[in-house]
């Protein structure tokens, strides 16, 4: 039953990071390579916080969001006057800074050594130890994210998105400041993720560098991509789908890093197929070839 | 001083190396080609273990892995990313799919001889010879001067040959190309084979250098993107004098900050880089 948990607490936070980054991938048609890296500052955040200054968990777990909400406006500004293309290196740019960073303070993140003891809260009076509290709070955070996704896109903010990634100059041209909206859903998509590097952080009470390398970021994009772009429930399915997959691996008695390579072969192998079969996902109608920006 | 310079050069030159390969498959076939990254490390452990198997004939074993890396590279190209390219796939879409084949490579790799980095040694190579009072070694110096040579092997191809002629065409503009009765296809199968046959040696001088590892194709692409974008993705010569200029920063950084932050110099390079020529990528927008 415990591992069942683990695994709804896991997926409830790709879940929600992947909603959050269709944000910018389907929605905006933005390929933000640094996801992993806001996570990342959510997860350090939050736990820098709870170690050193004893801080409750609902305040770690907001200040991480603003301190991701404050990176991304301050970079926003900067890659997303770029080109889809150069905003996508940008972005991988700022996501090599940012682990650079989680893996050499060590004064403060004790680099690839990592923090531990990060302290576990009692949510709704749940036993701590208990993995029950945190899958609770692992699906509301999914939740949560899908209502903002889909009213982000409902709205007419999400129309002016979606004007964006069609033709941006069409929707500049009506008056729209295709910039700003740029990166507000920037920002949105930043928060969201630092919040599940929080959650994430309390519940492993355990955090090191090589849980948000840029891989982590493609794989983040994967499930997007795999589940459908800019469609309802795709980024999300996408998420479930590169969970739970792998810990069918478990039950074939391979060696951990057996598996691990496996694993990863096996993700790019299905991300290389899909993009030639179905460039759309297993639920999406959007492909990147619609936006305009065919290289 | 001296030695920061030397180490700048010898590094700059495997990387100009890189980045030119790179930008020349970009440019030709406008696919942001991660899954090089998977070839070099193919090509190096291709090199060691050739190297074994032949008692150490370098040669041969170096003509094997260049030969492996033009057959992997083409295969990438034809399997990949021409049926990308005939269904109009995006360049977000390919570059995704660059990535997933990289993926795979990388930890094919790591399965088979695992994660640890293994070394070639060779005691001839490793003999340090003082010059202006810095230390280099032959094979360093080797690395250097095969570097620059491909680079100008490259470069009169490109210029002075019928073949290089046709590269130029396509990549300036594939629909007149074709229209002119180019085969487009061929031609971006042949640049990226030879591309990704030079990149082999890069592979081979680093391979003696600092050894193999499943990750060592990645980190070098990282800074072989970084020199490509700063010194610009059209020209030879823009991008080789990045390589210079990434391993330059690098290098100067370390003196002035501890080891571990040069990475984050290069990143922080790219940013700015990027920030104050919007245009790098604008050639290929339209």
């Amino acid at each position: 039953m415990e591992y069942v948990l683990h695994i709804i607490v896991v997926a409830g936070i790709y879940v929600g990071l992947a909603i959050a980054l269709d944000l910018l991938i389907g929605h905006t048609g933005l390929l933000s390579l640094a996801h992993a890296a806001f996570y990342g500052l959510g997860a350090y955040t939050s736990a820098l916080l709870s170690v050193y200054l004893d801080t409750p968990f609902l305040v770690s777990l907001v200040a991480g969001a603003c301190l991701a909400i404050l990176l991304s406006l301050l970079c926003g500004i900067i890659v997303l006057r770029l080109s889809a293309e150069a905003f996508a290196i940008g972005t991988f740019g700022l996501q090599m800074v940012l682990f650079s960073i989680y893996n050499n303070w060590m004064e403060m993140t004790k680099g690839p050594f990592g923090l531990k003891d990060i302290p576990r809260p009692a949510i709704l009076g749940l036993s701590p130890q208990s993995h029950l509290g945190f899958s609770i709070m692992a699906v509301a955070y999914a939740v949560v994210a899908y209502l903002i996704a889909s009213r982000a896109s409902t709205s007419p903010f999400g129309r002016v998105l979606r004007a964006i990634r069609e033709d941006e100059v069409l929707a500049w041209s009506f008056g729209k400041s295709t910039h700003r909206f740029k990166i507000t859903v920037f920002a949105l998509s930043a928060a969201l993720a630092a919040i599940g590097g929080g959650i994430y952080a309390h519940y492993v009470t355990y955090i090191d560098p090589t849980s948000f390398t840029v891989m982590e970021s493609v794989l983040v994009v994967s499930m997007v991509i795999i589940g459908g772009a800019a469609s309802r429930y795709g980024a999300a399915v996408g998420a479930v789908v590169l969970v739970v997959f792998p810990e069918l691996l478990c039950f074939l008695g391979l060696p951990g890093s057996v598996a691990a390579n496996l694993r990863q072969i096996l993700y790019g192998g299905f991300l290389v197929a899909l993009m030639i079969w179905r460039p759309q996902g297993l639920l999406g109608t959007y492909t990147f070839s619609k936006g305009g920006i065919r290289g | 001083m001296v030695q920061v310079l030397m180490n700048s050069i010898v590094t700059g030159a495997m990387y100009a190396l890189v980045a030119v390969t790179f930008s020349r498959i970009y440019s030709v076939s406008k696919v942001l080609h991660f899954a090089y990254a998977g070839v070099y490390t193919v090509s190096a452990y291709t090199y060691y273990i050739a190297f074994q198997a032949t008692n150490g004939r370098n040669w041969v074993a170096a003509a094997i892995a260049v030969a492996i890396a033009g057959i992997l590279g083409g295969a990438i190209e034809r399997l990949v990313y021409r049926p990308l390219r005939t269904r109009h796939a995006s360049g977000l879409t390919t570059l995704l799919a660059s990535l997933g084949v990289l993926m795979v490579v990388q930890n094919s790799i790591a399965l088979f001889f695992g994660d640890l980095s293994r070394t070639l040694h060779s005691s001839e190579l490793a003999l340090k010879v003082e010059v202006f009072g810095a230390y280099l070694t032959p094979l360093r110096a080797f690395t250097v001067v095969i570097s620059l040579w491909l680079i100008l092997v490259c470069w009169f191809l490109l210029r002075f040959t019928r073949f290089g002629l046709k590269v130029r065409a396509v990549a300036d503009n594939q629909g007149l190309a074709s229209v002119a009765g180019l085969d487009n296809d061929r031609i971006i199968l042949w640049t990226t084979a030879i591309a990704s046959a030079i990149s082999a040696v890069a592979a081979i001088c680093q391979a003696y250098d600092t050894g193999i590892n499943p990750l060592m194709g990645f980190n070098i692409l990282l800074m072989g993107v970084v020199a490509a974008v700063v010194g610009g993705m059209h020209g030879l010569l823009g991008a080789s004098a990045g390589g210079f200029f990434v391993a330059l920063v690098q290098n100067l950084g370390t003196w002035v900050f501890p080891n571990q932050w040069q990475d984050m110099f290069v990143f922080v390079l790219l940013i700015a880089f990027l920030l104050s020529r919007v245009s790098v990528f604008s050639a290929t927008q339209r």
